[in-house]
C-alpha cells in the first residue's frame, strides 16, 4: 500500500510549485483504485469534478497559503455530511435517493479553503455503530488487515485516509466514531469540543453529543483542517460565539505539563500491550504521569447509549418517506410508515430507535433518559475536579486494536463497549484526541488518546503534536 | 337533577399566530397564502442535517403579550420536542416548550363580568404544516410549517359559554392591540382548543375533561362547549362514568367527533431541544419591553367611561382601535365628543352595520365627517338631511361640500326666505292660527309641517318655528 505525504507537507509542494492538484488528484484516483475494492472505503466518488478543479486550480495558480489554505487538497466527507447536489445516504436504505440541496457549513468552509471534495466515506447507518458493519452499502475493511474492521462509525473516512484515497477527511464523533477508527487504522481522529465546530448538515444521531472531526495523517493536519472548519456559525445555535486561540505547535511539551492518566481506564485493560504502548513514549520521554481516578468513566457506555438512543429516537423520526428517500407505499398511513421505516432503517437503528423512544416514554423517562442526564453532570463534574489536579488526561483510545470483521457484531454488548474510553469526553462536552502510539500489537496500531478541558482545544493540539514526537 | 345544578368548568388553550415576518426557527418568509409550498426552505421541511434558529421578534411579541397579561418572564426558559407522526409534521417532532415555558401565572380581566381569569403560562413553539384532502389523495402544503405561535393556557376559572365568549373576545383585544397578532380567526391566527368538564354544584372534586379541537369561529366555540357540557349532564345523570376524550368540531355537521379517548392519549415524548441552548431574557429586556407596551383594552374602557363616554361606546372604542382612531380623527377635526359619538358611533355604525362592512370599507373620512357636523351645527343642514347626506357620502365617497350641493341638500338659513315662507303659510291657514291665538298653541307643529314641506325640509326647524312665534305674536 502506497501512502500519501501529510496535508502538510503536500501544501507546502503545492505552494512551492513542486507538485500540482492534478498530479494530487491522480496519485489519490490511483490508490483509490487499487484499494478500494478491498476497503469500501467511499460511498461514492466525485472523480471528474475533482479533477477538473484540480487543473482549474493549477491553472489559475491558486495555491496553498492565507486565504485558501487547504488550496488543491483532495479530501473525503463522511456520508452523513451534507454536500450540495451530492446524495447524502447516511449508509442507509431509507435515504435512497436523497440529494442534499445545501453545503453543510463545515463543507462551505472546505470548499472555500480551496480544498477539493473527492467523495463521501462510507460509515455505520446513520453513524451507529464501532466497526462500519453496519453500512447499506456493505462493510469498509481496515485497509492495513482485511480481516479486521477500520472501526466505526467513521471507517470510510478513516479507511480512506489510510490508504491515501485522500489527504484528509471529515468523520463525526458521537461517542467516539471518529477517534477509533483513527485508532484503528493508525491515524490522528481529533474531536474538538462540542460547540467549537458547526453540525449545520451534520445528519444529526445524538444531537448532544455529534461533533464534526478532523481524520489526518499528523496532529499538525488535523489542526489545520480543524482551523479551517471550526468557529460561531450563525446556522448552529449551539456553536461557541467566539472564534477559535490561536495554536502554536512547536512540538514541545510546555515546561510545567501535568498529565494524568485515568485510573479507571488502565485498570481492566484486557491486553497489558495496549496499556504498555500507550505509556511507553512518556516513561521513555522521562515524563512523570499523574494518576487521576475518575470513576464515572466506568458507567459511560450505559449513561452514552441511553441518551445517545433518546436523540437518535427523536432525530430519526423524520424519514417517514414522505418528503424524500425511499417510501414503501401501502394503503394507509400507518401501514405506509411502518413499511418505510421498517425496511429502510437496518438492524442496529432500530434497535437504538425503539430502546430510545422507550426510555423517553411515559413512565420511563425517570428512569432512563433522566437518570442519564445525572449521570452526565455527575462525570462532568468529576472531569471538572480532575482538572484540577491536571492539565491533560490520558487513556487508550480503544479497549484493543482493529477486531476482526464479525468478531462483535452479534453481540451488541460487547460492540458497545469498544465506545468505553471515548464516550466520557463526548458526554463531557470536552476536547479529545487519538493519535497513533509508536509501538503496535500484533501489528496493529493503538491509539493514545488526550483529553483536555472544555475549550482548550487549541492546547490540546500542542500537546498532542509534541507527543506524536516522542 | 336539572342542567342548573351542575357548575361547567372550562380551561382555554388558545393558539396565536405571531405576526413576524419569518418563520419560528428559519428565515422564511411567513404567507400561508401564497402558493402551495413556495415559502419553504431545508430548515422548515426537516431535511437531513437542518438545525434550528429561534427567531429574536418572535421571542419578542412573546415577551410582549406575555407581560400585557400580567404574566412573569422566566429568566429561563427551555425549548422541548413534542413528537408524534403526521405527514404536515416534517421533523416527527415540534419544537415547543414544555417544563420550562417563556412565562406563567398571569390573568385577564373579563368585561362585564367583574372577574379575573388565572392565565397558567405562555409558550412559544412552531405551527405544523397544512394537509389537504382530496378523495384520492391528500397532499401537503408546508408554507405554515415553521410559523411562529404563542399558546395561551388559561386555569380552568371559566364557568360558562359567556365567560368563555368574552375571555376569547378580550385576549383576541389584547393580542391585536399589542401588535402581537392579526388575530383573525377564520384565517388561523386565532385558535381555540377548550377542555370541558361539570359537576354537581357543591362537589370540589373535577369530573373527567373533554377536549375540543378544530374550532374556528366564535360560533363554533360557543356551540362546541355548549354541547360538550351537555352530553356530560346527560351522561352522569344517567350514571354513566365519563372518560377524558379529545373530540373534534365538525364544521359541517355541527357535532361532536370523539377523536381519542385517555387510554389511547398520545405519549409525546417531551424532552429538552438539543439544538436550541436555553432561552435567557434579561431585566433590562423586560423592562424595555414593558415600556413599550400600548394602553390596553381594559385601560382605555376605565378611562373612556370616566370621560363620560356611555359604557356601550367605551366598548365599542376600546374594543376597535380603528373605530378610537377615527373617533381621535373627529376630535381632532373640531367635533364635540357628544357630537361624534352620535355620527360615529350611532349614524354611521348603523350605515355600515346595515351595508355589514367594516370601517376600513366605510369611504367617509373624518375630516368630511367633521365637515358635515358643522354644517348641521352651523344650521346649514337639517338633521334629517344630514342624516341623507351622511348615506349619500358613504355611497359615493364624496366630500361633504360637494355632494351637499349635489343633492341640494343644503339647509335654508336665509332669514328672508324663511319669513316668506312662514307668513305664506300663516296667510294660507287663518283658522289654525285663530286657534294658536285662543291658546291651541300645540297647532304650531302643523305650521311648522307646512313651512317645511314647503322648503322641502331643508330648513333647521327650531329656526322656522321660532320665524313662526314670532309672526304670529305679532299679527295678534
Amino acid at each position: 500500500m502506497r501512502t500519501l505525504p501529510s496535508l502538510s507537507a503536500l501544501a507546502l509542494l503545492l505552494d512551492h510549485g513542486e507538485y500540482t492538484a492534478a498530479r494530487l488528484v491522480e496519485e489519490i484516483e490511483a490508490n483509490i483504485a487499487a484499494n478500494e475494492p478491498q476497503t469500501n472505503a467511499y460511498i461514492n466518488l466525485f472523480i471528474e469534478e475533482a479533477e477538473a478543479k484540480a487543473r482549474r486550480l493549477d491553472t489559475e495558480g491558486v495555491r496553498p497559503g492565507e486565504d485558501k489554505p487547504l488550496a488543491g487538497i483532495p479530501i473525503a466527507v463522511k456520508d452523513n455530511i451534507c454536500v450540495a447536489g451530492k446524495p447524502c445516504t447516511c449508509a442507509s436504505k431509507i435515504l435512497e435517493g436523497f440529494v442534499a440541496p445545501y453545503d453543510a457549513t463545515v463543507v462551505k468552509r472546505l470548499k472555500d479553503a480551496g480544498a477539493i471534495i473527492v467523495g463521501k466515506t462510507n460509515l455505520d447507518e446513520f453513524a451507529m455503530g464501532s466497526s462500519n458493519e453496519n453500512s447499506a452499502y456493505g462493510p469498509v475493511r481496515n485497509p492495513l488487515d482485511h480481516e479486521r474492521v477500520a472501526g466505526g462509525s467513521s471507517g470510510g473516512s478513516a479507511a480512506a485516509v489510510a490508504y491515501g484515497g485522500a489527504v484528509a477527511a471529515l468523520g463525526s464523533d458521537t461517542g467516539g466514531s471518529a477517534r477509533q477508527p483513527a485508532a484503528f487504522c493508525g491515524l490522528v481522529g481529533f474531536r474538538p469540543s462540542y460547540g467549537r465546530v458547526s453540525r449545520y448538515g451534520l445528519v444529526a444521531f445524538a444531537s448532544s453529543l455529534d461533533q464534526v472531526c478532523p481524520i489526518t495523517r499528523t496532529v499538525e493536519d488535523a489542526a489545520l483542517v480543524y482551523s479551517v472548519i471550526a468557529g460561531p456559525d450563525p446556522d448552529d445555535s449551539t456553536t461557541y460565539p467566539s472564534e477559535p486561540d490561536e495554536m502554536d505547535l512547536t512540538g514541545e511539551i510546555k515546561e510545567g505539563t501535568k498529565v494524568g492518566y485515568i485510573k479507571e481506564c488502565f485498570d481492566d485493560l484486557e491486553d497489558e500491550r495496549v496499556s504498555d504502548a500507550v505509556l511507553r513514549p512518556f516513561k521513555d520521554a522521562g515524563i512523570e504521569l499523574v494518576e487521576v481516578s475518575v470513576p464515572l468513566v466506568k458507567l459511560s457506555v450505559a449513561g452514552y447509549q441511553l441518551l445517545a438512543m433518546a436523540e437518535a429516537s427523536s432525530n430519526l423520526a423524520r424519514y417517514d418517506g414522505i418528503r424524500y428517500g425511499r417510501r414503501i407505499e401501502k394503503l394507509g398511513l400507518k401501514e405506509t410508515y411502518e413499511a418505510t421505516r421498517g425496511r429502510g432503517f437496518g438492524d442496529e437503528v432500530t434497535r437504538r430507535i425503539l430502546i430510545g423512544t422507550f426510555g423517553l416514554s411515559e413512565g420511563y423517562i425517570d428512569a432512563y433518559y433522566n437518570t442519564a442526564l445525572r449521570y452526565r453532570a455527575a462525570l462532568a463534574a468529576e472531569f471538572e475536579e480532575a482538572f484540577k489536579k491536571v492539565d491533560f488526561l490520558l487513556s487508550p483510545t480503544a479497549p484493543t486494536p482493529a477486531f476482526k470483521l464479525g468478531e462483535k457484531i452479534a453481540d451488541p454488548l460487547a460492540m458497545y463497549l469498544s465506545d468505553i474510553f471515548t464516550a466520557p469526553a463526548a458526554l463531557a462536552a470536552l476536547p479529545a484526541i487519538s493519535i497513533p502510539a509508536p509501538d503496535k500489537v500484533d501489528g496493529l496500531p493503538v491509539g493514545i488518546q488526550l483529553t483536555a478541558p472544555r475549550w482548550q482545544d487549541a492546547k490540546l493540539l500542542e500537546l498532542a503534536h509534541a507527543v506524536e514526537r516522542l | 337533577m336539572q342542567s342548573k345544578d351542575y357548575e361547567i368548568i372550562i380551561g382555554l388553550e388558545v393558539h396565536a399566530q405571531l405576526a413576524t415576518r419569518s418563520k419560528m426557527f428559519c428565515r422564511c418568509e411567513v404567507d400561508v397564502d401564497a402558493a402551495p409550498n413556495t415559502r419553504v426552505c431545508p430548515i422548515c421541511l426537516g431535511l437531513p442535517g437542518v438545525l434550528p434558529q429561534a427567531n429574536d421578534q418572535a421571542i419578542k411579541l412573546g415577551i410582549r403579550a406575555a407581560l400585557a397579561l400580567g404574566c412573569t418572564v422566566n429568566k429561563e426558559s427551555r425549548w422541548a420536542r413534542k413528537h408524534y407522526f403526521s405527514p404536515d409534521l416534517p421533523k416527527g417532532y415540534q419544537i415547543t416548550q414544555y417544563e420550562y415555558p417563556l412565562a406563567e401565572h398571569g390573568e385577564l380581566e373579563l368585561p362585564g363580568f367583574n372577574k379575573k381569569v388565572c392565565i397558567r403560562r405562555l409558550h412559544l413553539e412552531e405551527d405544523a404544516g397544512k394537509l389537504i384532502h382530496s378523495t384520492r389523495k391528500t397532499l401537503v402544503d408546508f408554507n405554515r410549517c415553521g410559523v411562529p405561535l404563542a399558546e395561551i393556557v388559561s386555569e380552568p376559572d371559566i364557568r360558562s359559554v359567556e365567560e368563555a365568549d368574552a375571555y376569547l373576545k378580550e385576549l383576541r383585544l389584547v393580542l391585536r392591540a399589542l401588535g402581537v397578532s392579526e388575530v383573525e380567526m377564520e384565517r388561523g391566527h386565532f385558535r381555540c382548543e377548550p377542555n370541558i368538564s361539570v359537576r354537581p354544584k357543591g362537589q370540589e372534586e373535577m369530573g373527567a375533561r373533554s377536549e375540543i379541537k378544530n374550532l374556528n369561529s366564535f360560533k363554533a366555540v360557543r356551540e362546541g362547549i355548549e354541547r360538550a357540557a351537555k352530553d356530560q349532564i346527560e351522561w352522569l345523570e344517567a350514571g354513566k362514568e365519563i372518560v377524558q376524550t379529545t373530540y373534534l368540531w365538525d364544521e359541517k355537521l355541527r357535532e361532536l367527533r370523539p377523536m381519542r379517548a385517555k387510554e389511547t392519549a398520545a405519549d409525546y415524548r417531551y424532552f429538552p431541544e438539543p439544538d436550541l441552548p436555553p432561552l435567557i431574557i434579561t431585566e433590562a429586556e423586560i423592562a424595555e419591553i414593558k415600556a413599550s407596551l400600548p394602553e390596553l383594552p381594559a385601560a382605555k374602557r376605565k378611562r373612556l367611561i370616566g370621560a363620560d363616554f356611555s359604557e356601550q361606546d367605551a366598548e365599542v372604542l376600546a374594543a376597535e382601535p380603528r373605530w378610537e382612531e377615527y373617533f381621535a380623527g373627529l376630535l381632532d377635526a373640531g367635533a364635540s365628543i357628544k357630537e361624534a359619538s352620535t355620527w360615529l358611533l350611532n349614524e354611521a355604525r348603523g350605515i355600515l352595520a346595515e351595508r355589514k362592512e367594516t370601517l376600513a370599507e366605510f369611504k367617509v373620512v373624518p375630516d368630511e365627517m367633521a365637515a358635515l357636523i358643522g354644517f348641521l351645527r352651523e344650521g346649514k343642514l337639517t338633521r334629517p338631511a344630514a342624516k341623507e347626506l351622511l348615506t349619500a357620502m358613504a355611497d359615493k365617497g364624496k366630500g361633504a361640500t360637494e355632494l351637499m350641493e349635489e343633492l341640494d341638500l343644503g339647509g335654508v338659513s336665509d332669514e328672508g326666505l324663511l319669513e316668506k315662507t312662514a307668513r305664506k303659510v300663516i296667510e294660507e291657514n287663518p283658522d289654525v292660527c285663530e286657534r294658536y291665538h285662543k291658546g291651541k298653541t300645540n297647532v304650531i307643529g302643523f305650521l311648522l309641517g307646512r313651512c317645511m314641506a314647503k322648503l322641502r325640509g331643508k330648513a333647521d326647524p327650531n329656526a322656522v318655528r321660532e320665524m313662526l312665534m314670532k309672526l304670529l305674536s305679532e299679527g295678534k
